[in-house]
């Protein structure tokens, strides 16, 4: 669904962002692009729907390439992108407004962009806010509407990038679950983050370092391996016990719990 | 010395429709040279009480004094330094030293003195004097806060207050930061964090203060907090609760990884002998 060859993505002023990326996402994956700050991972992110270029190397998006200037539009609706901060991404008076803005683009009749708008604020549970204007809604709501927009376009791929990191912990749950939810209906997800906790839904991790993609494949076959703290991150604290009790083989070393959920299910068959 | 919050209440928008008590009948002291965390969920009225400690906000009634100064006084402001939420977007000089020598010089420290507060304040937060000369937006995000920090530090303040100030930085960022705040302490500066990450200040702090709904829920240890209040809390302390619900006898006012093992292990131990028994 999307194919990244060779893509190579250097700065005006020289620097090189990606070197040589190679990475194959099928339909229906839900992959997680983690590493530190500059390590190229929303550059990587931005590239998938053509917000960003490739100096060297291709990147399409069901076999349209986005160095094809005729397709960017076709690309865009396909892959719709959520960004760090919920308050550079309204345009609307109210929350319906905003959300109706891409469908009024596609030339649709009334009835229908009515429709999509419905349906994309119920899928986010913000339905009742949609005489609000956005301003005064809360970082996660804002995060919520922002995600509505996208699935009013129907894409069948939703690219985040770090989409939690200005949100208190309830509602980065909130957004998680929902991501979640859409993911099992069948949307491909790209998820940009560095906080790893966010990861026990994604079936594939991909890390990234100066511009490099240093491991990809299945995130607890990743984590179990040893030098995991040499690419740049701190585990997240239960992760980590999780690795403590699994490497001094208190539990199963054939499983990896990564939640609160997936540890006390472990511990429990040991009692 | 203190600083020292009576009956503070703040009122958004008052006498309107839109009325919003952000701050309900609040009383604490910090006192010199503690560490103190300031928690609680997104609205329960962090920042605005921060906002009052140098003036920024005025009480609607009550009040808070800051060394027995009134915090509207501009005196506070050689006393107390406060990093605001998303601080990088507060530089606003040429050079970076243009940006930290801003407020020094506004309390008439100028020449060489002036230039050795500059080089102190960016080594206190691990930057060379290299730092001096170039731009401050050509830094990276997590740099540009610590030169915001910096700009603070130069001020030589006594209580040093910041608002969120690990929010959006990387696990690397964050981690530098934090030691940053740690050794300005142990150098005996009073340091007030607010924040709602819990997990990554709770270890470095003396005190923990809670608002909940603009009301004072907790003031006390970080071992009373985690004893007493049902969130937030660390994820290994939330996780020790559940495993004691479900029947495992863990102590659960821990929060780091190495006593959480320990007591998983303590406690399996304990079961596998009863079964052998």
């Amino acid at each position: 669904m999307i194919k990244i060859t060779n893509l190579s993505y250097r700065y005006p002023d020289g620097t090189l962002a990606l070197n040589s990326v190679n990475l194959d996402i099928k339909k229906g994956e839900f992959v997680v692009i983690a590493g530190k700050n500059g390590c190229g991972k929303s550059t990587l992110l931005r590239s998938i729907n053509g917000l960003i270029l490739p100096s060297e190397g291709s990147v399409a998006v069901n076999g349209m390439y986005t160095s094809d200037r005729s397709r960017v539009m076709d690309i865009r609706r396909m892959a719709g992108m959520i960004f760090q901060n919920p308050e550079s991404q309204f345009i609307g008076m109210t929350v319906e407004e905003d959300v109706a803005f891409g469908p009024e683009n596609l030339s649709l009749s009334t009835e229908e962009i009515h429709k999509l708008v419905e349906k994309s604020l119920r899928a986010v549970e913000m339905h009742e806010f949609r005489d609000h204007t956005p301003r005064i809604l809360s970082g996660g709501q804002k995060q919520k509407i922002a995600l509505a927009s996208v699935l009013a376009m129907e894409p069948g791929i939703i690219l985040l990038d770090e989409v939690t990191t200005m949100l208190d912990p309830d509602s980065r749950n909130e957004i998680l679950s929902l991501v979640k939810r859409l993911h099992e209906n069948g949307t491909t997800i790209v998820y940009v983050t560095h906080l790893l906790e966010e990861l026990v839904h994604a079936d594939r991790l991909v890390v990234m370092e100066e511009g490099r993609i240093m491991h990809d494949g299945d995130p607890r076959t990743i984590l179990s391996q040893a030098k995991v703290t040499t690419f740049g991150f701190n585990l997240p604290p239960i992760i980590e016990l999780s690795r403590k009790l699994r490497d001094s083989g208190i539990i199963d070393r054939t499983t990896f719990p990564l939640s609160k959920d997936e540890l006390m299910e472990a511990l429990c068959q040991l009692k | 010395m203190s600083i020292e919050v009576k009956d503070l209440n703040h009122f958004y928008n008052k006498g309107t429709s839109l009325e919003k008590h952000a701050l309900d009948d609040v009383n604490f002291v910090i006192d010199k040279g503690e560490f103190v965390l300031i928690g609680g969920e997104v609205g329960s009225g962090k920042s605005t009480l921060v906002r009052h400690f140098n003036g920024l906000l005025k009480p609607d009634s009550g009040s808070v004094k800051i060394n027995d100064i009134d915090a509207g006084d501009k005196k506070v402001r050689s006393h107390l330094g406060l990093l605001m939420q998303n601080p990088q977007k507060q530089l606003f000089g040429r050079t970076v030293f243009e940006d930290i020598s801003f407020g020094p010089s506004n309390f008439g420290s100028k020449g060489e003195a002036l230039k050795k507060r500059v080089v102190d304040a960016l080594d206190l937060v691990g930057l060379g004097p290299e730092y001096t000369e170039i731009s401050p937006f050509s830094l990276s995000g997590g740099q540009m806060r610590l030169v915001a920090l910096a700009g603070i530090l130069a001020m030589e303040p006594e209580y040093l207050v910041l608002d969120e100030p690990t929010s959006g930085l990387d696990p690397e960022n964050r981690y530098s930061l934090l030691s940053t705040l740690k050794g300005l302490h142990c150098s005996g500066l009073s340091v007030v964090v607010v924040s709602h990450q819990v997990d990554e200040i709770l270890p470095l702090a003396d005190k923990v203060i809670l608002l909940k709904k603009g009301r004072l829920a907790f003031v006390g240890t970080p071992e009373e907090y985690l004893s007493s209040v049902s969130s937030p809390l660390p994820e290994i302390t939330s996780f020790m609760k559940l495993l004691n619900q479900a029947g495992f006898d863990v102590r659960d006012n821990i929060y780091s990884v190495d006593d959480a093992f320990q007591e998983i292990v303590r406690s399996l131990k304990i079961v596998e002998v009863e079964q052998n028994e």
